[in-house]
């Protein structure tokens, strides 16, 4: 067993090593995003039936071995080894869902060039992009997280059942399975906000409480949108019996949501305050006061806070980290943001003819095969120059 | 965006060729005292720079091709035409125009003001569908050329203000006796020893350049929109395209709207529209002749093009890229009013019963030609010139592109930014312009000002409200005063 254990564990060793060497250099601190562009699947050990049964000491290894994680979240994913899947399914969702909101923009939520670092300039600024990446981050591992329990993946939550047995204002009952979105959020708020909270005690920059917030509002969002689901039972469908639990948003629900937010969101700017305020202010001894008051933005939990400005997203930029819309899609006949005139921002567009070869008019013949026709059409694809 | 009266650069150039003229005087009293100052040399330079500087701005590169459109501001074609343009007006406009364009006015007196007229709409329009961009259909006027001296004025002693490069060009237009006497004193004191022949060649060869170009700018000059000439002197950008395509796009309808008008001997309605519709109607009423005025238009502005592609066909040259590319562009604004020729009906009978219908064949308003030449700018397509068989050709750049249609716009060279000021390459900056702070277009602020940022102030804007009818019969309405906050760009 001993022999056995050694050779699962000293295989996946070297792969991750290597995979820590490719990404210490680049990973920056805290960056657990890339989970959900890399994955777990590749850090974990795979294939022998010995390591399926992910045991605690190999866990506790994976965990380690995870590049990217701050103290705290190595601790939270050994204290729950299983959830580290959902950690990646959910920024995988977060990401997927953003790339779909803003398929449309000039920023189009691309990670990058760098798998590693996903986002990587876009993170390092604090525009209404910054937010929305967190926001439906956040809100895609408490997805993620609350949708395994409720399905019996993980070991340590299941269904809500705090409900359970009580009866509605109505006169119904509760039952079924619940999603249990309070294990999700507290989830969520131990393992993503560890790294912003790491360096909000150690800077103490707006940067990170701007964070902290947007990753609140994220979850907040799933919260809000949480919706009471029955099933009725009975003769035909007669609801003599009606099953009802709670049950979480779909993840493009939360994606419009937030978008919707992204559309609204704040930008918080620091009043400067005079020399002489201050001094006053430290006479008066108001200093611990107002710091604890600064530990929150002045708007909803639901709301997005940003502290900078959108670049303009028009011009490739290399060292803002900026695509430009350069070759993007665009609709010459739309009006909104995926119209060539915004998208392109004024440089115009080019028109390229695609040929698509379809089958077409498919007729089954006695007996038995199908015979089609070949249709050939040409589409104008348009490009922004 | 304004447009001033005619003359500006014209205007310029003749008052300075005075000024250089007295300045030589001068000289040659210098030279029968001891010799020439240092001042004096300076001058003659200034002199030579001035000339450049106009030969600059007003003759060369940013405007070349479309000088025809400074018709739009000629005083002597009215627009409602009460005499006929003679012969020696046609001559007059020599300056703007090349030969066969001023044969053309000789033959068609008639249609000189649909011409202006076209010019005039072509301009309008360019400037309306371009408001919102960086580049907004300017035209060289009085005040872009205050503006480029007041941005080339060095900010050093003072007599280099008076004397020195190409700041001096508009300063005559101010007060030329002045700036001469305020120089004057300055030349008599200081006579330091200089090389005396190299002035006077310097000097000999300003005047000889002044005079060739005197000779040649006797016409209207200026006042035609800036037309960006990209990256590549001389080659044409898309705003280029759009211009030509535009401005041939008016002249056509500016005359066929006057042949329909009726006023005209020379021509009237498209008589070959005639007989039964597949629907059972009878063609009736006046079709605009839009052939004839395309065949016009294909005259008067094709000219310049048409005969730089031909001298160098006949010489056995290349064919230059932007005398194709400015016909080709022509044609698209041309076949433009064409393709969208739409039938307009009225019903006859009864209330409107329609048992009667007069058809006919009517152009679209120039609007929609402005509107559909704005779509075709943003497709347009950038070629190169490709020589099949002796035959020149302008294909697309890259291959995989669709091949521009006869009414698509083509153009050979990128377009600048347009963010900073640089008259050479057509672009006046967008220093100063309005910007929409809540647009995400073009027309908003951070696209408009380039990043720089923008200043947010408060203007008092006079409107007439509650307006209200008197019988009989006039409207009376009160003078409302609103602040509006206006957003310009650093």
């Amino acid at each position: 067993m001993g022999a056995l254990q050694g050779g699962g564990g000293a295989r996946p060793l070297p792969r991750l090593l290597l995979l820590c060497a490719a990404c210490v250099g680049m990973a920056r601190a805290g960056n657990w995003m890339y989970l959900g562009v890399v994955g777990v699947t590749p850090l974990l050990p795979q294939g022998d039936q010995e390591v399926q049964n992910v045991s605690t000491s190999s866990a506790v290894s994976i965990c380690q071995h995870l590049p990217g994680l701050v103290q705290q979240q190595v601790a939270v994913c050994q204290s729950n080894p299983d959830t580290i899947k959902s950690v990646s399914a959910g920024a995988r969702r977060g990401i997927n869902e953003c790339q779909y909101q803003f398929r449309n923009e000039r920023w189009n939520c691309t990670t990058g060039v760098d798998l590693d670092v996903p986002f990587g300039y876009t993170l390092k600024r604090g525009s209404k992009e910054t937010a929305f990446i967190y926001a439906v981050t956040s809100a895609g591992v408490v997805h993620a997280v609350t949708q395994a329990c409720s399905s019996g993946n993980l070991t340590d939550c299941s269904c809500d059942m705090s409900k359970q047995g009580l009866s509605t204002p109505e006169g119904w009952k509760w039952g079924g399975c619940s999603d249990n979105l309070r294990f999700g959020i507290q989830f969520a708020r131990q393992f993503v906000d560890a790294p912003e909270k790491e360096r909000h005690k150690k800077f103490k920059r707006v940067r990170n409480l701007m964070n902290l917030h947007n990753n609140e509002a994220g979850r907040e969002a799933i919260s809000r949108l949480m919706k009471m689901q029955c099933r009725c039972h009975g003769v035909s469908g007669s609801c003599e019996l009606k099953t009802c639990w709670r049950s979480i948003p779909t993840f493009s629900a939360v994606g419009d949501y937030l978008k919707d937010k992204y559309n609204g969101a704040r930008q918080y700017k620091r009043k400067k305050r005079s020399r002489s305020s201050r001094r006053r202010d430290r006479s008066r001894g108001r200093r611990k006061r107002r710091s604890r008051r600064n530990r929150r933005f002045p708007v909803g939990k639901d709301e997005l806070v940003h502290i900078h400005k959108s670049p303009n997203y028009c011009v490739k930029d290399p060292k803002k980290g900026i695509l430009g819309t350069y070759g993007r899609y665009c609709n010459k006949t739309s009006r909104g943001a995926d119209s060539c005139d915004l998208l392109c921002c004024g440089r115009g567009y080019n028109t390229q003819v695609v040929r698509y070869v379809e089958r077409c008019h498919c007729k089954f013949v006695w007996c038995c095969y199908v015979k089609c026709k070949t249709c050939v059409t040409n589409v104008d694809v348009h490009t922004c120059k | 965006m304004t447009t001033s009266a005619i003359g500006g650069c014209d205007a310029d150039h003749r008052v300075l060729f005075g000024a250089i003229r007295q300045w030589g005087n001068q000289e040659k009293r210098g030279r029968v005292g001891v010799a020439m100052g240092r001042a004096s040399s300076q001058r003659v330079r200034a002199a030579t720079a001035v000339v450049t500087a106009t030969v600059l701005l007003c003759a060369s590169t940013p405007v070349s091709a479309i000088q025809w459109l400074a018709l739009s501001r000629v005083t002597a074609l009215a627009v409602t035409p009460r005499e006929q343009v003679t012969p020696q007006a046609c001559e007059s406009f020599h300056g703007s125009l090349v030969r066969q364009q001023v044969r053309f006015c000789k033959d068609n007196p008639d249609f000189m003001d649909s011409v202006k007229r076209g010019a005039i709409w072509a301009i309008d329009e360019c400037q309306f569908q371009f408001r919102t961009r960086r580049w907004n259909c300017s035209t060289l006027n009085d005040e872009t050329i205050k503006e480029y001296k007041k941005r080339m004025k060095p900010k050093n002693t003072p007599e280099t203000v008076m004397v020195s490069n190409k700041t001096e060009r508009a300063v005559p237009v101010t007060s030329p006796p002045e700036a001469l006497q305020s120089v004057k004193p300055n030349s008599a004191s200081a006579r330091d020893a200089s090389p005396l022949p190299r002035t006077s060649a310097r000097r000999r060869r300003g005047k000889k350049r002044k005079k060739s170009k005197g000779k040649r700018k006797t016409g209207v000059v200026g006042l035609y929109p800036i037309v960006p000439q990209g990256v590549v002197l001389r080659a044409g950008t898309r705003e280029a395209a759009f211009v030509h395509a535009i401005s041939s796009a008016g002249v056509a309808h500016a005359i066929t709207r006057r042949c329909s008008s009726g006023e005209l001997d020379v021509c009237g309605c498209d008589r070959s529209v005639r007989g039964v519709t597949p629907h059972g109607f009878q063609w009736s009423g006046c079709s605009d002749n839009i052939a004839y005025g395309v065949s016009l238009s294909k005259r008067f502005v094709d000219a310049r093009d048409r005969k730089l592609v031909q001298r160098n066909k006949a010489r056995g040259k290349k064919v230059s890229s932007r005398a194709l590319m400015n016909l080709h562009n022509n044609e698209a604004g041309r076949k433009l009013i064409e393709e969208n020729m739409r039938v307009e009906c009225k019903c006859h009978g009864v209330s409107g019963s329609c048992e009667l219908k007069t058809c006919w064949k009517a152009m679209p308003t120039f609007r929609e030609i402005g509107e559909i030449l704005k779509e075709k700018f943003d497709g347009a397509t950038e070629v190169r010139l490709k020589e099949v068989t002796g035959r020149a050709e302008l294909e697309p750049n890259k291959q995989y592109f669709k091949k521009p249609t006869e009414m698509d716009l083509v153009y050979v060279s990128s377009s600048p930014e347009y963010c900073d000021y640089d008259l050479n390459s057509g672009s006046l900056g967008t220093h100063g312009r309005k910007c929409n702070k809540t647009s995400r277009g073009l027309d908003g602020c951070d696209l408009l000002c380039c990043n720089r940022g923008y200043v947010a102030s408060q203007e008092r804007v006079k409107e007439r409200c509650s307006c209200k009818f008197h019988w009989c019969c006039y409207v009376k309405c009160r003078t409302c005063i609103r602040d509006v906050t206006v957003h310009t760009c650093n």
